[in-house]
């Protein structure tokens, strides 16, 4: 636009040439012993242990035990947040209860909850189920809510108009309508989640990767450390890259302003 | 997280006189009806309590939340720290890293934003740094600054610092290219057509960044003050949880969430202010 200009080249070239600069510029801080290597492991560090933890399978224990607390109390918090945020929708009454309450409580941010997660539900998975689910669950219901808020009224008056019944109107016309709201609902949830997830994990657990940080701290294997945020991040990315080719996927396909909500 | 406006309000009658416009006003009865709503909430809450189906540990009623208040107030928790000086010391943690993140933030998202192949070559970095959550490297923090002030503030500095920095370079990149032939047509210099172009046209996207930040932030600090601190507001609720006190877990949790929002409308009261050319701008 401004500046520097260039061409020919595609993106990712200089993408990928920043990346590698930016690791290269790593591995001299740590070769010159600029700064302590016991405390910021060099990549050449880091790739090796990255090898010898995926190759004792520590590394995909962790894993599977991180991805499958995250998806399945985001599956929970996804789920009631989509029903409520409907009913809320749709409901008058229901908007009345619930809305006050979600915006009472919505600035809460998630770690604040932790201490209340312990209280009621001990330190098991419980409690880390509770957490990831009720993070996940405030987006995706002010979410949804705003969407159904949102719908064309033509779309409801040419429904009824046909005679659809209450619950296939619900299915077919209000959800579709309200989905590309319920998909950034549920991105911005799944980003919290794994923020709560961490958290939870490195307050007690014997599994996942907030617990393969927490280790590398305590036993002092800072390449461990730094191999468990890289993970985190890589997870993040692959998963937000995700939602967001889910949001401009035939599931949204008659959303003509998506590219709006996008920019 | 995004700020939400109390709910989507259809604009006022047009035809009413000025005075008293408030009374008809939507606004005015959404807010009656929620607080209808949270009043008949704690009533039932507190009924439930008293008839001693709610467990008062699980779920300490209305009445003891408010007892509890009052302590933080006068006699303090724990060891006779006031509620006042938790918030003081939450909000110093939040606007020291917040002021730092944007210290460093702000000039390198301009510069990366300014030279489109600087732009290009940080957006894995920025991608990726953005995705790593805040949390993950508080152990990394805690081994380099200690367990202090600095490991806390540096916390909330490295969150902020993401989200400031990626609103910027958009900012940057994303002025209307009709300003800029607008401005180049009228043989403006450059180092002009920055600061009188290019810097206002940006500066609404900044702003929002820093409100997004800000949020960021107040998550950040509960984490941060989870390690080693008795004073704050994050420190407090974990404090409460140890000494089986539920009461003041709650209240702080309220705390929390009443003072990031009290701060994110200042946010929003400011912007008004600073940047009136942003009618109707554009939302995070």
């Amino acid at each position: 636009m401004n500046g520097l200009r260039i061409h020919g080249l595609p993106d990712w070239v200089y993408t990928v040439a920043g990346a590698v600069l930016f690791v290269c510029g790593w591995q001299l801080i740590c070769s010159l012993h600029l700064v302590p290597v016991s405390i910021l492991p060099s990549p050449a560090t880091v790739v090796a242990a990255l090898w010898s933890e995926a190759g004792n399978g520590r590394l995909a224990s962790n894993v599977i035990a991180s991805l499958f607390r995250l998806v399945s109390g985001f599956a929970i918090g996804a789920a009631v947040g989509i029903c409520l945020g409907l009913l809320a929708g749709t409901l008058t009454a229901a908007r009345a209860v619930l809305m006050p309450l979600v915006e009472l409580l919505r600035p809460i941010p998630p770690l604040a909850w932790i201490p209340l997660a312990l209280i009621w539900f001990g330190i098991g998975e419980p409690s880390k189920l509770f957490l990831i689910a009720l993070t996940a669950c405030f987006p995706v219901l002010v979410a949804t809510f705003k969407g159904v808020e949102q719908i064309d009224p033509t779309l409801i008056r040419a429904a009824r108009s046909l005679d659809v019944p209450q619950w296939r109107m619900l299915v077919k016309v209000v959800l579709p309508a309200a989905m590309p709201d319920v998909v950034t609902g549920l991105r911005l949830g799944w980003t919290l989640g794994t923020t709560i997830l961490v958290g939870a994990e490195m307050i007690a657990a014997s599994s996942g990767l907030g617990f393969m940080i927490m280790d590398g701290m305590n036993s002092g294997r800072f390449d461990l450390l730094i191999l468990g945020i890289l993970t985190l991040g890589t997870i993040s990315v692959v998963a937000d890259g995700l939602f967001g080719r889910l949001s401009r996927s035939r599931l949204l396909r008659w959303h003509a302003g998506l590219e709006r909500a996008e920019a | 997280m995004p700020s939400t406006d109390a709910g989507a309000v259809p604009a006022a009658l047009p035809t009413r006189p000025p005075r008293m416009r408030w009374l008809t006003h939507p606004t005015t009865w959404t807010a009656l009806a929620g607080a209808g709503t949270l009043a008949a909430i704690l009533a039932v809450w507190e009924l439930l309590s008293r008839l001693g189906w709610l467990n008062e540990f699980f779920f300490p009623p209305p009445s003891l939340l408010f007892a509890a208040t009052i302590e933080l107030i006068h006699s303090g928790f724990p060891d006779g720290i006031t509620l006042t000086t938790h918030v003081l010391m939450t909000l110093q943690r939040i606007v020291l890293g917040f002021l730092i993140a944007a210290a460093l933030a702000v000039p390198a998202g301009i510069v990366i934003g300014y030279f489109e192949i600087l732009s290009k070559m940080t957006s894995g970095i920025i991608t990726f740094g953005r995705s790593i959550a805040a949390i993950s490297v508080l152990p990394l923090f805690i081994a380099w600054f200690g367990i202090g002030e600095a490991a806390k503030v540096a916390l909330i500095a490295l969150g902020a610092f993401w989200v400031i920095v990626t609103y910027t370079i958009a900012g940057v990149r994303f002025v209307d290219p009709l300003l800029l032939r607008v401005a180049r047509s009228l043989d403006t210099p450059g180092p002009v057509i920055f600061a009188r172009v290019i810097l206002p046209a940006a500066l609404p996207r900044i702003f929002t960044g820093l409100k997004v930040a800000l949020s960021v932030a107040f998550m950040i600090i509960v984490a941060a003050e989870m390690i080693a601190t008795v004073t704050g507001l994050g420190a407090m609720i974990t404090e409460a949880r140890t000494s089986f006190r539920t009461d003041i877990t709650m209240v702080g949790m309220l705390a929390i969430g009443l003072l990031g929002w009290l701060v994110s409308r200042l946010l929003d009261g400011l912007e008004q202010v600073l940047l009136p050319w942003r009618k109707g701008g554009l939302r995070a």
